[in-house]
């Protein structure tokens, strides 16, 4: 599968920091954005997520996770509802670490093992 | 990187492995307030209750035929009913391309207003962010003026 050429040149050119790619039910979508604001909050000011709705929403749904990234100042989130063929791929390239499900424990444990799991690529990353 | 790959479990290794290192205060007061964040968002956004306007569509729609009024032609003057036979036929005549073209007109009505149902469905909320971030704003100075006030 090509990469789509503008998401690529997007993310190359628009978006600075570590990329955290959240693939994941609707049902963990809010999950995914209280992660992201303990990670900037905490531990990483500069991460920024790429939250991918794989199941279309309705909008009220889709009202109240605009609602909650407004609640929570969330700057740094790029929520994608409408896919087009190649953007996964280009999120996944430009990812440093890439979710499909939430990870089984408390988010605040998991803001702070991303911060490290980050550190650490970007670590392997710099050696390579 | 591949298709497949997900960190959840590489990340669940690292807790496992750093659980205590990991224990933060202020994040765990972060996510409960995040909960409460959550449930204020979704009260905030109430979908509006279609129903009514859905049975208006529905009923506009079953009345958009339209006939000629059949008229009585008896008469107790004699040849009357002939008359009004004749002048029925008469007005009739004019008026079926009256009824085709109010028919027509009917049916592209019902079909403009189940668009507009299915865009109303599909979601235009009325909301006015402005307003709500000025109000935020204005609450928020209101809490901090009543945290400072003894």
């Amino acid at each position: 599968m090509q990469l789509h050429e503008p998401t690529v040149v997007h993310l190359r050119e628009r978006v600075r920091g570590p990329v955290v790619l959240w693939l994941v039910d609707r049902a963990s979508v809010p999950s995914a954005l209280v992660v992201q604001h303990l990670l900037t909050t905490f531990h990483r000011s500069d991460a920024q997520a790429i939250v991918v709705e794989t199941e279309p929403l309705p909008w009220p749904e889709r009202r109240v996770l605009q609602r909650f990234v407004e609640e929570l100042a969330l700057t740094s989130v790029w929520l994608v509802a409408d896919l087009v063929p190649g953007q996964v791929e280009a999120f996944e390239d430009r990812a440093v670490v890439v979710l499909r499900r939430i990870p089984d424990a408390g988010l605040d444990m998991i803001a702070a093992a991303l911060a490290e799991l980050i550190g650490i690529r970007e670590d392997s990353c710099a050696s390579a | 990187m591949s298709e497949e790959l997900d960190d959840a479990a590489a990340l669940e290794a690292l807790i496992r492995t750093r659980a205590d290192g990991y224990r933060l205060e202020p994040a765990a007061t972060a996510v409960a307030d995040a909960a409460a964040l959550w449930d204020r968002s979704r009260q905030r956004v109430v979908p509006p209750d279609l129903d009514p306007a859905r049975t208006a569509v529905a009923q506009a729609a079953e009345r958009g035929r339209f006939t000629v009024p059949h008229v009585e032609a008896s008469s107790r003057l004699p040849g009357g009913a002939a008359i009004h036979e004749a002048i029925g036929r008469s007005v009739e005549r004019h008026l079926n391309d009256l009824v085709t073209q109010l028919d027509a007109y009917a049916a592209a009505v019902n079909e403009a207003l189940a668009a507009v149902l299915t865009v109303l469905s599909a979601g235009v909320p009325h909301e006015h962010p402005d307003l709500v971030g000025q109000l935020e704003t204005l609450q928020s100075r209101l809490d901090e003026f009543r945290r400072a006030t003894p």
